[in-house]
């Protein structure tokens, strides 16, 4: 009787053990979203700025210090901007190939659809520099942190902060806001491997 | 405990700790295969993967959007270029630089008057393969607009409706000269032929610099030319051989003439 309780027992054991190791693994797939505030990013960067969170959409990521957009762009294009960031933050670590060349002939129609980058070198230089910052395709976006934006013409060149848990990496980009027709564009371009200094 | 227990036992035992032991050495195992001191895991080869929502675009056509993106990456980097007084050269289509002439100052010498351009795109167009923009532009915030057609194709564009250069290879001669139109440049309402005339005469050659000096014949219309090549005289001197560049704003026409020392000859 006690021998056949102790199988009983081992059998049990060995179910649990390989609940918990499945549960896991479930654990590492299901993202987290963490807003974090950091009071000396803050006093260091001087914006006072409040992470901003937008609660329509769970994949768009939180930008600090996008009030600055208000004096450039009216709240829907606002609204677009942030999409867009949205999509280049996600896209930017699934890029990181230790072959940028040969990844952007394969990839190069979305990486000029998501990146705005449309020339091999450029992809070349941006992918070394999320190598150099330990961002990679398993890198998952926490933030964004708007740093600069500056009118030129009728560009707005933007420089931002975004962070992938502990690594970060300084992005530059052209925001181009035109007509096609009757029809109001915005458009995110990257400007290589420029960065913010 | 029974026996008939005790195999089936240590078989899942077995089984359990293995599949354990497999999760764990993966986990230590770099990603990478390759450069076994790397902290991140990279992309091999992936084709267009796409792992973002393209919802996220808020457009009604999302093809078309990424197309224009695509297309105004090009007007605005030409702009850019002429707004900074550095244009890359290497955006513009080569032939077409060959065939024109042109270098980086007769680019900008076409916008001197103007500091810092800003353009709308009125329309666009398919031709072929390649897409012409018609668009206008001006001195941001002030007046007049100005209209202008720039075509895009395979990354590279020209600030003209350009689609094409083909060969002609048509020669008129006579004791006195030699004509020989040479190549074309064939844009959306209009051609510019490459003529070289070559004076065999002993004293000046006198070509007619009237509108109608060179002309073209489609149907019942008559074309009169523009010289699109350096200002010169009409006048070729002693041995000269020189190239012009002379448009009409016609689509393949039917006959071309010049007017030679009061003589119409035709060239084409």
């Amino acid at each position: 009787m006690v021998k056949n309780i102790l199988g009983i027992l081992l059998l049990v054991l060995v179910l649990v053990m390989s609940i918990l190791g499945r549960s896991d693994e479930m654990a590492a797939v299901v993202p987290e979203h963490e807003v974090a505030t950091n009071e000396e990013e803050e006093e260091m960067f001087g914006h006072g700025g409040v992470l901003v969170e937008y609660t329509r959409d769970d994949t768009v990521v939180p930008i600090e210090g996008f009030e600055m957009v208000d004096a450039y762009l009216d709240p829907h294009e606002k609204q677009r901007y942030e999409d867009l960031l949205t999509v280049y933050s996600s896209y930017l670590p699934l890029c990181a190939s230790y072959n940028p060349q040969v990844f952007f002939d394969a990839n190069s129609s979305n990486i000029g659809r998501y990146l705005g980058v449309y020339h091999a070198d450029e992809f070349a230089e941006i992918n070394q520099r999320m190598l150099e910052n330990k961002i990679g395709k398993e890198s998952n976006v926490d933030r964004i942190r708007m740093l600069d934006l500056q009118q030129n013409g009728r560009l707005l060149n933007a420089h931002i902060r975004i962070y992938y848990g502990e690594a970060t990496i300084d992005m530059s980009h052209r925001l181009d806001y035109l007509y096609i027709g009757n029809q109001a564009y915005l458009f995110l371009y990257s400007n290589g491997g420029v960065t913010h200094e | 405990m029974n026996k008939s227990l005790r195999i089936p036992l240590v078989l899942i035992l077995m089984f359990a700790f293995i599949s354990l032991a497999n999760r764990y050495l993966d986990k230590g195992e770099n990603v990478s295969g390759e450069d076994a001191d790397m902290s991140v895991s990279v992309n091999e080869i992936s084709h267009d993967e796409i792992d973002v929502s393209e919802a996220l675009f808020r457009v009604n056509d999302i093809d078309n959007y990424f197309f224009l993106k695509s297309l105004n990456y090009h007007l605005m980097s030409y702009f850019q270029g002429i707004n900074q007084g550095d244009v890359d050269m290497e955006l513009f289509e080569s032939e077409y630089l060959e065939f024109m002439n042109l270098d980086e100052n007769a680019i900008l010498k076409r916008f001197s008057s103007l500091e810092n351009i800003d353009y709308d795109v009125l329309s666009y167009e398919r031709v072929d393969d390649a897409y012409i923009a018609h668009l206008h532009f001006r001195d941001i915030g002030k007046e007049p607009r100005y209209l202008m057609s720039i075509s895009v194709r395979d990354g590279h564009v020209t600030d003209r409706p350009y689609l094409f250069i083909e060969d002609v290879k048509k020669v008129t001669g006579s004791p006195l000269f030699s004509i020989n139109v040479k190549r074309k440049a064939v844009f959306l309402d209009y051609e510019i032929y490459e003529i070289q005339i070559q004076n065999k005469k002993d004293e000046e050659l006198l070509v007619d610099s009237g509108m109608y000096g060179f002309y073209a014949i489609k149907g019942n219309n008559k074309y009169y030319h523009r010289l699109e090549s350096e200002k010169l005289p009409y006048e070729l001197a002693v041995g000269e051989n020189r190239r012009m560049l002379i448009r009409f704003d016609v689509r393949n026409p039917e006959e071309i003439y010049v007017n030679i020392e009061g003589r119409e000859i035709r060239i084409l």
